[in-house]
């Protein structure tokens, strides 16, 4: 046997009897967690501008919209299931509600306009995945075409600028020193995540990612459970399509173009597994700001947005394969 | 294809005699998945407080017959009364209403969820009002503990299943059953995955359901163990219910004989 099998066996033995807090037991959040201090810490030997409150705000400002966007892809990530078509919807909400702003519509129906379109695509994927046992990867993959086309072609191409001043709160508003578009962000996720461990509808994400034919067979209803988890992912891409808006007081037809490869990188990387069963809010919340940084970190080195593209593919491909060897890892503990 | 409801003779009468009232009864049952046909207009009764023994050779039916009562397939002939009521096929949700809890070959466990969230999975206890509900999840633990207690195992309910043993597992499945307190028990091979001590363990655990009025079908193998546990006993044959034996009055070599040959004409 190998001495790193002997020593998790002994470490494992030692926190069942209380002799250790659980808590020491290496998790993938922590792990992150680590690496985002090292990252932090580096940068900040570097640069002299990196840890300033004001830079910090900045990156938490600049993540939001893909937060909102990773809320949403957690929970079908959880459930084994994958939207690419995120950033498509959320410029599909972002276009809706700016349309209706500058036709003239109060800014709480132009709101609930942008949302509905979005959840309606998400709706629509749901049902052809749910129901029509077409492959998400395929659907969504369609999905990401259909609404960046619909939105060019409604649009001719053209970008909706000046909307309402009292909008542009959501946007650019700061609460104090904190900007709106962070407290936004920091309520979903914490109603993200009372969501999916505290209720019923949480646990059976779980239970779907971890074996839908068996969850059906203990009385879940998987597909209508699956038809609501796309629906929702359209929701919040389109809710952070209309934030979006308000951040830059425009809607463009290229908004949120590539944000799916961003999002599913850091979902994967704060520990959600594609294996379905398995992850967190927070573990997202922190794969998005571990991400943010990066690229914070080298815009701040003056490192090309060609090599940042570079960095955050190899990132998603090394967490894919974190999360695989972990699976088979802990099925081998399982056993 | 042969209809065995017709050719009377070796089916004893059904309801096992000892003057039993009936819990469930499945008539002229038959499923079939493209050209074959699982299961063959079989007949089954189970009595109150009665253990069934459901014996054949491969792919005779006694899964699919399982799947069926349990509503995870859908008949395509054939009706089931439950308590002299028509049970909807086809639903997994209206048999467990009825009271039919399953435990599958599989045991049907969640691997990456822990053992509360897999006994109570489809009936989770909540708080709260209407439209804002939160899982009760002290209440649960502290009962899904009770249950495994009950059973005769001693494991903590916050574990994750896929660290169990076979025996542990078993336990966490009928755990449901306990929790539903359900009338009618579908047991799929129990005891396929068990050491020795395990399979006793479990047997002993199927009786003591028997005794405090519960019904149960148990799939199975291993004859001795059938033998051991079983009322009575029902075979099956390519699809079809081909006797309905009470233990007390067979034997073992007639039962297999049943298994392999269908009725024996000299009995008719």
């Amino acid at each position: 046997m190998d001495w790193k099998g002997s020593l998790r066996v002994f470490v494992s033995r030692l926190a069942s009897r209380g002799l250790l807090p659980a808590s020491l037991k290496l998790t993938r959040f922590k792990a992150l967690l680590a690496a985002t201090l090292i990252l932090v810490a580096v940068v900040s030997m570097i640069s002299p501008v990196f840890l300033t409150t004001r830079n910090f705000l900045n990156i938490l400002e600049q993540l939001s919209i893909n937060a909102i966007v990773a809320a949403g892809m957690t929970f079908v990530i959880i459930a084994a299931g994958i939207d690419l078509s995120v950033g498509s919807i959320l410029a599909l909400g972002s276009m809706g509600t700016a349309g209706l702003l500058v036709s003239g519509i109060p800014i709480p129906a132009a709101i609930l306009g942008g949302l509905l379109v979005g959840t309606a695509a998400g709706a629509v994927n749901g049902v052809a995945v749910a129901y029509g046992r077409i492959p998400a990867f395929i659907m969504t993959l369609g999905m990401l075409n259909v609404a960046r086309g619909a939105v060019m072609f409604l649009t001719s191409g053209n970008s909706i600028v000046g909307l309402p001043e009292s909008f542009l709160f959501l946007g650019k508003g700061r609460v104090g020193p904190i900007p709106v578009l962070v407290l936004i962000t920091a309520a979903v996720y914490l109603i993200g995540h009372l969501v999916l461990v505290k209720t019923r509808f949480g646990r059976y994400t779980f239970a779907i990612g971890n074996d839908p034919e068996t969850a059906r067979r203990l009385g879940v209803r998987v597909k209508r459970h699956q038809f609501l988890l796309y629906a929702l992912s359209g929701g919040l891409a389109s809710f952070a399509g209309i934030l979006l808006a308000a951040r830059l007081n425009s809607a463009f037809t290229l908004a949120g173009t590539g944000a799916e490869l961003d999002v599913i990188a850091a979902v994967v990387i704060g520990g959600t597994s594609l294996y379905g069963g398995r992850g967190s809010m927070p573990g997202t919340l922190l794969g998005v700001i571990f991400f943010q940084i990066v690229r914070n970190a080298l815009n701040i080195l003056g490192i090309s947005v060609f090599v940042q593209q570079v960095a955050v593919g190899a990132l998603l491909i090394f967490s894919a394969l974190a999360d695989f060897l972990y699976d088979r890892w802990g099925r081998q503990e399982g056993s | 294809m042969s209809r065995p409801e017709n050719d009377s003779g070796t089916a004893v009468g059904p309801a096992g005699g000892a003057g039993r009232a009936t819990l469930l009864e499945a008539v002229g049952v038959t499923k079939r998945f493209g050209a074959l046909t699982a299961v063959d207009g079989a007949d089954l009764t189970v009595g109150r407080a009665e253990i069934v023994g459901l014996v054949g050779g491969n792919g005779a039916g006694k899964s699919t017959l399982i799947h069926l009562i349990s509503g995870v397939d859908r008949p395509d002939g054939g009706r089931f009364l439950m308590e002299g009521r028509p049970l909807r096929p086809g639903s997994p949700a209206e048999a467990r209403h009825h009271g039919i809890e399953t435990v599958y070959q599989d045991l049907a466990l969640l691997g990456e969820l822990d053992v509360t969230a897999n006994i109570f999975m489809g009936r989770e206890w909540r708080r709260g009002v209407p439209g804002l509900r939160w899982l009760a999840e002290k209440s649960m633990k502290i009962k899904a503990e009770e249950l495994i207690r009950r059973l005769g195992y001693d494991f903590g309910a916050a574990t994750r299943v896929r660290t169990l043993s076979g025996g542990q597992r078993q336990a966490v499945a009928l755990a449901r059953a306990l929790l539903a307190r359900a009338k009618l028990i579908l047991m799929d091979e129990p005891t396929a995955a068990l050491g020795v001590a395990e399979t006793r363990k479990t047997l002993d655990l199927i009786r003591k359901f028997r005794n405090q009025g519960v019904s149960l079908i148990v799939i199975g193998h291993e004859l001795d163990d059938i033998f051991s546990i079983a009322d009575r006993i029902v075979v099956m044959r390519k699809g079809a219910t081909v006797a309905d034996l009470r233990t007390r009055f067979t034997n073992q070599d007639e039962v297999v004989n049943l298994m392999l040959k269908g009725p024996l004409p000299s009995r008719s």
